[in-house]
């Protein structure tokens, strides 16, 4: 099922190709019905998935051997095809499907080089997802890069004026954190080994269904005397397990390089995340991108960070995770305080809503850093919040900026007037993601809160510190709100009034997903932390 | 007992009507209005049957316990718990909507947005309720938030006016303030119970959880230094402050420290308690110099606020519950009554085209004998917010002055200070409402306006009104009119230690009396005071009080003289001030954003370009050039060696000589 979730993209890339370079119409339908049967196959797997379900296993396997290579002395390398679904891959993937609906709609009106912008599109459509599921790290990787090459060309030829400089700092400031994170990964192949696979290959056994954790013993002894029968797999569950690793390879506890392997790592997904000070291609990058690619970039590619801190950060370094919370938890509060702070500063709305993200998504570092259940659960769901209110408030900079091309706050007032059912929708958003009870960001923000306040490894002073961001967002919103909405109907040039119609239909339609999904989640949280549930067991179950 | 599941009707419906007009708004017959008294008003009596039920025997409890585990290891109890004060809280809201929705069938009768109007005080009154009614205090901060957001629109209704606009974001944003504290302590209670259920916490929290939790109360109940949002609050519609302003949302406050005061630390409630006394003689002073007509009865209202925090930090609760319930009916009531007032004064205004500031005390008078229907009942409501004898208000506020004197067993000397302010705050109470009743009803009327308008009375501004001022009488809250000892609150919360100094009260009653009667004749019957466009009496107190927080001349300027209306706070330069030095701290943040971090990820870019460059030219120069050089050699060498196969036989004769030569010297070496 996995398998036809990724293949979707790739016909429709083909599809696509057969198309010519004027039919967009034909392209935007192709790309809404990939969309559509992508969303329909979550739902499926959504409905399938079993509840709650044994901690640690995977639904809905599928595994093929890709390549090997015979490396001598060293054993073997071997790399899979291997996908699964756990909790928060399925959060992950739930969240993936509703904001490309969302972007794939907001995409309605590309008409210049559409067959160009859609293809990128359908590749974005493969890579994030295939994030999500794949349990390789070696694919993970593929498709973590190859998500970085779609994104540039979207915001290099669609974007706004600067959107060559954006395009490259997006570009090169998430690659060097991809090096970052390259370099671990091959660390961890090298450091570690898989000891079922060795059994088998060793001929310990004669199927890899009889290995037994018993045998693990015989099978390190093994690989001491007889190298050459090692087998390295590029498997996710082999980085998290302490067996798996190779006594005095540079990952083993202990060694020098685990220190600068963890920051390595951290960096390389606090760039994605992001957190302060790592945060400055976010602005540039959303402001000059185009809407749709706006809500991507805030809907899933900066959960992409989060998901890299649950999926690897976690599992691999639990105990350095532990030893730097008080530095990660700092790092959190001033993602949280100074990107609110920054969002107060600015007349630009689309760079206002940048720098809210910013600040949003360090409660997810902070909930990570809590490694308590509500604080676990808390960053899983603010992120599944974030990704949906996000998307929604860069929709509605979108509806503007498609009417005046001018998003500065100060250039208009009373908005109330002219454009009633925007301003309904831009209150509720606003609302809703200044954490009012009965949306999904209050959801987040107060279990995360509650959670790290719980943690033996936050100190209460950082909690307190992160509480005052409710108090900020209340503060950037609210005046914005202020600002844009109430008061007397003005507007800095006479010619907008003409221009500035009340929302489309399709517009209210992709407003309204984004206010329903967050007050659905918002007064039955229990449907976001039953699916994640499984997952922060695991995670919970890597403390002592 | 199915009956009881129809409690969840109680919370539900007024949401149901709430989204409904904001869905589907009506345009034409006045729908809106009836079905909210309707629906207010049998919420007061299901609260009147609650509370017979819940009060026969003490420690009566209906229970619908729901437990909602949302995490392996935290579960929320999210069923509706109700006790005795919960029934009194869910009649009181009730009562007092039922009230003010009548009311503002007139009030907003010429309101296009009327609907919208009673949608936010049906969003509000589920809000509120959600508050009491639950014991879980995730879920309380849950209808903590919600009524801030209802507060918000309320003020912000009329959102053309800038004060408004202002007024609605100071408010949320200073509740919001009181909130994260509020979180934290939610937090601490997590941490240290294990459980955010109110009953189930039994230990003493420390002192900074306290103090956290008493945050929240701190904004909501507009406690100082967080007070000055509530005086702006007043630029919504009187109606809504009287319901939530007054009556309703700020004494949640006070709701949440009465369910929690058991767990604070003696040291904690003391400091409560001195910051309680702090507000009530800073707003009660504040009161004695405002203009506006509703800012004094703001201001009032923080004040009492104050006597009933200070009550239940003293350990006194029964006594403060009381206040908030007699508060309750005879500060709405007032509301109402100067409600009337402006809403007479600005259809007259607008009937003649004048324009001058209705809320003004100043610019009107003689109303008592213009509408005495309306003069009655503030006579017994401001009576009763002075704590005449015979009134409620007496009644509870004087239990609350004799408990802090009683205190002293416990907490010693300090509750001397505490109880002499306390009478302070009644005498200062007293004598603002003398000089309002002076100002607005007893003096005579301007003379452009002398026979301006004989207001013929409308039964939606009468019912309301008789209602909540025979409701501020003492017989219904006790039989004797001098002591709430024998009356039923005092029974079911009265703390076990309880021997009251009466003579205290006694005193405080007559200081009262006579203070209200100085005000009265001040303001209303002196030669100075009847006149007068502008303060008469208390300029210097003004300048003073004023001077204190460090006002700008501008402020002090308008108390002189007029200047426009929304200049004339002391919070406004507070906010002026914070904002500024705020929204600078932002900017500089940005500042280091764009030039500081940015400029640094930048310089790095810049620094490996140039990086890029040197090994450029190193690559061209050096790495290059060697590789060139080496090729060089090579060429050079393979000249050579061409050039010595020339083909002349002397030349190969030389070279065959030299070499042996050269071989012969090596080998004799």
């Amino acid at each position: 099922m996995l398998t036809v979730l990724l293949l979707i993209p790739l016909c429709l890339l083909v599809l696509l190709g057969t198309t010519g370079r004027r039919h967009y119409h034909t392209q935007r339908l192709l790309v809404l019905a990939g969309v559509i049967a992508q969303l329909a196959i979550t739902l499926f797997l959504y409905a399938r998935f079993p509840q709650a379900g044994a901690a640690g296993s995977l639904s809905f396997e599928e595994q093929y051997e890709w390549f090997r290579i015979p490396a001598g002395d060293w054993g073997t390398i071997r790399a899979d095809y291997h996908v699964g679904l756990d909790g928060l891959g399925l959060s992950m993937l739930l969240l993936t499907s509703v904001v490309f609906l969302l972007a794939a709609i907001a995409s309605w009106n590309i008409k210049e080089k559409s067959k160009g912008y859609y293809a990128l599109f359908a590749l974005l459509m493969l890579s994030v997802p295939a994030c999500f599921v794949v349990r390789d790290y070696l694919v993970f990787y593929v498709f973590f890069e190859f998500m970085l090459l779609p994104m540039y060309f979207l915001i290099g030829l669609w974007g706004g004026e600067r959107r060559e400089y954006a395009a490259l700092k997006f570009f090169i400031y998430t690659l060097v954190g991809s090096l970052f994170i390259l370099i671990v990964f091959i660390a961890g192949l090298v450091s570690t080994f898989d000891p079922a696979a060795t059994a088998l290959e060793a001929g310990i056994i004669a199927s890899i269904e009889d290995y037994t954790p018993a045998l693990l013993p015989e099978v390190q002894k093994l690989i001491q005397t007889q190298p050459e029968w090692v087998v390295h797999r590029f498997d996710m569950d082999l980085l998290a397990m302490q067996e798996s690793y190779i006594p005095g390879s540079v990952l083993f506890a202990g060694h020098d390089f685990r220190w600068w392997a963890f920051w390595l790592l951290v960096t390389g997904f606090l760039i994605k995340l992001p957190a302060v000070p790592f945060h400055t291609w976010l602005p540039d990058a959303h402001v000059e991108a185009p809407t749709p690619i706006s809500v991507i970039l805030a809907g899933i590619l900066l959960k992409v960070g989060g998901y890299g801190l649950f999926r690897f950060v976690i599992p691999m370094f639990a105990d350095l995770w532990q030893a730097h919370s008080e530095v990660l938890a700092f790092m959190a509060v001033l993602s949280i305080l100074y990107g609110a702070m920054n969002a107060l500063a600015m007349d630009d709305l689309k760079k206002m809503i940048a720098y809210a993200s910013v600040s949003h998504m360090g409660y997810v570092l902070l909930g990570a850093v809590s490694m308590t259940e509500e604080g676990l659960q808390g960053a899983i769901f603010q992120m599944m919040s974030h990704g949906v209110l996000s998307a929604g408030l860069f929709l509605l900079v979108g509806v503007l900026y498609d009417r005046t091309h001018d998003r500065h706050i100060s250039h208009y007032s009373g908005l109330w007037h002219r454009m009633p059912r925007f301003s309904v929708f831009a209150f509720l958003l606003m609302f809703a993601s200044l954490g009012l009870p009965l949306f999904s960001a209050f959801v987040g923000e107060v279990f995360t809160l509650l959670g790290s306040f719980r943690s033996e490894w936050v100190h209460n002073g950082w909690v307190a510190g992160a509480a005052l961001g409710i108090v900020l967002s209340a503060a950037y919103f609210l005046w914005c709100l202020r600002r844009m909405f109430m008061g007397e109907y003005w507007l800095s040039e006479p010619a907008y009034h003409e221009r500035l119609t009340d929302l489309r239909g399709r517009e209210t339609v992709l407003l309204g997903i984004c206010v329903v999904l967050s007050i659905l989640w918002g007064v039955y949280p229990a449907f976001l932390f039953d699916i994640a549930q499984d997952s922060v067991n695991t995670l919970l179950r890597l403390i002592p | 007992m199915e009956l009881i599941h129809s409690l969840w009707l109680l919370l539900l419906m007024p949401l149901a009507w709430g989204i409904l007009l904001l869905v589907q708004p009506f345009a034409r017959a006045r729908v809106d209005g009836v079905v909210s008294v309707v629906l207010y008003g049998g919420l007061s009596m299901a609260g009147w049957l609650l509370l017979r039920s819940t009060g026969q025997v003490p420690g009566t409890v209906i229970e619908l316990p729901v437990h909602w585990q949302l995490l392996k290891t935290y579960s929320v109890n999210s069923g509706i718990y109700i006790d005795y004060p919960t029934a009194w809280m869910v009649f009181i809201v009730g009562l007092v909507g039922s009230c003010v929705a009548l009311y503002s069938c007139r009030y907003m009768q010429e309101e296009t947005h009327r609907s919208r109007y009673f949608a936010y005080l049906s969003l509000f009154v589920f809000a509120m309720l959600g508050i009491v009614l639950v014991r879980d205090l995730l879920l309380i901060y849950v209808g903590w938030e919600l009524v801030g957001l209802c507060s918000y629109l309320l003020i912000g209704f009329w959102h053309e006016r800038s004060e408004a606009r202002r007024a609605a974001l100071q408010a949320f944003v200073t509740n919001r303030l009181g909130d994260a504290a509020f979180v934290v302590g939610i937090g601490a209670c997590l941490l240290l119970t294990g459980s955010t259920d109110l009953l189930q916490m039994q230990q003493t929290l420390p002192w900074w959880a306290a103090l956290c939790l008493f945050g929240g109360t701190m904004g909501k109940s507009a406690q100082f230094p967080l007070h000055f949002w509530l005086p702006d609050a007043m630029a919504g519609p009187t109606p809504a402050s009287a319901l939530i302003h007054a009556a309703t949302m700020v004494a949640a406050g006070v709701y949440l420290l009465f369910r929690l005061h058991p767990l604070f630390p003696d040291s904690t409630l003391l400091v409560i308690a001195g910051l309680a006394l702090i507000t009530i003689l800073w707003s009660a002073l504040l009161a004695c110099v405002q203009k506006d007509m509703k800012r004094v009865l703001a201001y009032s209202t923080v004040s009492q606020l104050g006597y009933m925090i200070l009550a239940i930090a003293l350990h006194n609760p029964a006594g403060g519950f009381a206040h908030l319930l007699t508060h309750a009916f005879f500060k709405a009531g007032l509301f109402l009554s100067v409600g009337a007032v402006i809403y007479y004064l600005h259809h007259w205004q607008e009937k003649k085209g004048l324009h001058f500031d209705a809320q003004n005390m100043f610019l009107t008078g003689g109303w008592a004998r213009r509408a005495l229907w309306l003069a009655i009942p503030y006579g017994i409501l401001a009576a009763a917010l002075a704590g005449f004898p015979l009134t409620a208000g007496a009644l509870s506020k004087e239990n609350i002055i004799m408990s802090v004197w009683a205190s002293h067993a416990r907490f010693g000397q300090v509750a001397y200070y505490l109880g002499s302010g306390a009478i302070l705050g009644a005498l200062l109470t007293a004598f603002y409402m003398g000089r309002q009743t002076g100002l607005i009803w007893l003096r005579p009327a301007p003379p452009e306006q002398a026979a301006a308008f004989p207001a013929q009375p409308h039964a939606t501004f009468i019912i309301p009104l008789a209602l909540l001022s025979v409701g501020s009488l003492w017989f219904w809250w006790s039989p004797n009119p001098m002591s709430l000892e024998a009356g039923a609150i005092w029974q079911r919360l009265k703390a076990p230690e309880a021997s009251l100094p009466h003579a205290i009260g006694y005193l405080t009653s007559a200081g009262a009396l006579f203070m209200f009667a100085l005000g009265a004749w001040l303001y209303g019957f002196s030669p100075k005071g009847k006149t007068a466009h502008n303060e008469p009496y208390l300029q210097p107190l003004a300048r003073l009080l004023y001077r204190f927080c460090c006002l700008q001349d501008r402020v002090i300027r308008y108390l002189m003289d007029v200047a426009k209306p929304n200049e004339q706070t002391e919070s406004i330069w507070l906010q002026d001030r914070l904002t500024a030095w705020g929204l600078k701290l932002c900017r500089a943040a940005h500042q280091f954003d764009s030039k500081g971090i940015d400029r640094l990820i930048n310089g790095l870019g810049k620094i490996t370009v140039v990086a890029a460059h040197v090994i450029a030219w190193t690559d061209r120069q050096i790495v290059d050039g060697m590789v060139k050089a080496i090729v060089g050699m090579a060429r050079l060498a393979a000249y050579i060696g061409s050039r010595l196969q020339s083909g002349i036989l002397q030349e190969y004769a030389w070279i065959a000589i030299v070499a042996l030569a050269l071989i012969v010297l090596g080998v004799a070496i």
